[in-house]
């Protein structure tokens, strides 16, 4: 089941020229000349609950789930931002009144999508001037600590289009398989992968290291930056360079997966906000979830390639990238 | 008694003087400096499995690959400054290089990517503190014993990471010395054996781990 695109993500931003490395695909916005620019809140974040219930759901019980879901995004270590609930509003979900307002909608029109989130951008600075989250009342929600079957955990589904409103797209790790109603999960490792748990679980309510990598690439502070580290290279499939190539860290002493995108026709990527140490990388095709959940509509990604490693292990500094290096794919 | 007192005189030996004797042979003291150069090997260590593992639905773990990390067997050179201080005791400051590598090879692969073994060809600086009790310190073969530890630095092969450790040195070995009078030889050979414990550096935890290592060289006193 798709959570649903982030509207008003017109491009996935490779920041790879800034000071500092922003791997994470981040939202970002397309300006009038063509140029993007990635979108960010200046805190505090003001945001509002829509005053309506579903069953099993009152806007109260949705004020609350959304309240825990911003704090396990702010208690990441090394990020800084802060929220603002202005308190409940009759003002539905929907961009251009100013507000930034989650609640419901019955959207039986998007019968695959649990929930969205849309924007209103500055286009010249990139500054988010709203956001709009709604959940499909389509579905069938619960609050319960524990979760309930047959209904989808609210805190889990907020937890990922929050993640969205603070600015992060969608993430790569996940496995799934196509099946004649649609991609079902076998597993994954991020809150922020497009395509949800079954209804029942909670597991979507705690952060993956992947998770936290995202979030610290846009919120991180000068003290965080300084102690982790990040990772470049490129990947080629018969010597060109490819775009849209997932690729995977993992830390030989810590383990966890962080994963990062090849942004551009060079095939370059940057994989940031990493413990210092020495790190397996693994570069695979986009092909467990639909492409344009990563990458606008119009975007062409080659997926006919194997997963590859690389063939050393990669150094990760304080404050800074490891040498740069090549994995070289080869085609299906 | 006048003819027994002549008989005594006319008797004696006459009187002469006496050369100094000649001294007994000195004990020749050892010099109390020695410098060792030697090659060291040293067994690698495992570091441990690397699960890249996912959460299934039920919040069971998926395995998307797995993983072995070790440090490789090392070699590498050692520069030794021994002195002695007293009786059978010396104490010794070492310093040690050598290009360690860490070793990651993936056994299995989710979607059947190539396994492949991923290196890092490392380099070990590292200085040590021992004391050392030296037995038959005149002989010609000198059994002796060996204890100490100190800091290491380990440099990633690309020289963008480093990190920090520790050592740990225990074990014993046996000098040779040549010439006639051992004792004041000023050329041997050394050899060492024993345990060598590291922890820290680019991928080691805090825990130390021990492993067998040896050493063989030239010694020269002075």
């Amino acid at each position: 089941m798709r959570r649903g695109a982030a509207l008003l993500m017109l491009a996935a931003i490779a920041a790879l020229t800034a000071p500092r490395a922003h791997a994470y695909v981040r939202l970002g916005a397309t300006r009038a000349d063509g140029s993007t620019v990635a979108v960010q809140w200046t805190t505090p974040i003001k945001y509002f609950i829509q005053n309506v219930d579903v069953p099993g759901v009152s806007a109260s019980d949705l004020a609350a789930a959304v309240d825990r879901a911003f704090k396990t995004w702010a208690a990441v270590n090394g990020v800084n931002f802060t929220v603002a609930f202005q308190g409940l509003t009759d003002t539905p979900p929907v961009t251009g009144d100013g507000a930034t307002v989650i609640g419901f909608q019955s959207h039986t029109d998007l019968n695959l999508t649990l929930g969205q989130t849309s924007f209103g951008v500055d286009a010249t600075t990139g500054q988010l001037l709203e956001a709009d989250i709604f959940l499909n009342s389509f579905f069938n929600w619960s609050v319960a600590s524990t979760g309930q079957s047959g209904r989808y955990d609210v805190q889990s589904i907020a937890t990922h289009e929050i993640g969205h409103l603070l600015g992060l797209g969608h993430s790569a790790l996940g496995e799934t398989q196509l099946t004649p109603v649609g991609r079902v999960v076998i597993a994954k490792q991020a809150v922020m992968f497009p395509i949800a748990f079954p209804a029942g679980t909670t597991i979507d309510r705690s952060l993956q290291q992947d998770d936290k990598a995202g979030i610290e690439s846009i919120y991180g502070t000068p003290t965080f930056e300084q102690q982790t580290g990040s990772i470049a290279g490129r990947v080629t499939l018969n010597g060109q360079g490819l775009f849209g190539a997932h690729v995977i860290a993992s830390s030989i002493t810590t383990g966890g997966l962080t994963g990062g995108f090849s942004l551009d026709a060079q095939g370059n990527f940057v994989i940031s906000s990493l413990a210092p140490g020495l790190y397996l990388v693994r570069a695979e095709p986009l092909d467990d979830a639909d492409v344009n959940s990563f990458f606008s509509a119009d975007t062409v990604v080659n997926v006919n390639f194997r997963p590859t490693y690389y063939s050393g292990l990669v150094s990760v500094p304080k404050h800074g990238a490891g040498g740069s290096f090549e994995i070289k794919v080869l085609p299906k | 008694m006048l003819a027994a007192i002549a008989a005594a005189i006319g008797s004696a030996a006459p009187a002469r003087a006496q050369g100094t004797p000649p001294s007994p042979p000195r004990a020749q003291a050892s010099p109390a400096w020695e410098v060792t150069v030697a090659g060291t090997w040293a067994r690698g260590t495992s570091i441990g499995a690397l699960e890249g593992t996912e959460t299934r639905p039920d919040g069971s773990g998926f395995s998307l690959f797995t993983a072995e990390s070790q440090l490789d067997n090392r070699t590498g050179v050692s520069l030794a400054i021994t002195r002695h201080v007293a009786g059978v005791l010396s104490i010794e400051a070492d310093g040690v290089f050598g290009t360690p590598t860490y070793r990651t090879s993936v056994v299995s692969d989710f979607e059947n990517a190539a396994l492949v073994v991923a290196t890092n060809r490392a380099r070990e600086f590292g200085v040590a503190g021992a004391a050392v009790v030296t037995f038959a310190r005149h002989a010609r073969l000198q059994p002796f014993l060996r204890a100490g530890g100190g800091w290491r630095r380990e440099l990633s092969e690309d020289a963008t990471l480093s990190a920090d450790g520790r050592l740990v040195i225990a074990g014993g070995g046996v000098k040779y010395w040549w010439g006639a009078h051992p004792a004041a030889s000023r050329l041997g050979l050394r050899a060492d054996v024993g345990v060598i414990g590291r922890s820290g550096g680019l991928a080691l935890s805090d825990k130390i781990r021990f492993a067998p290592a040896a050493a063989a060289g030239l010694s020269f006193r002075f």
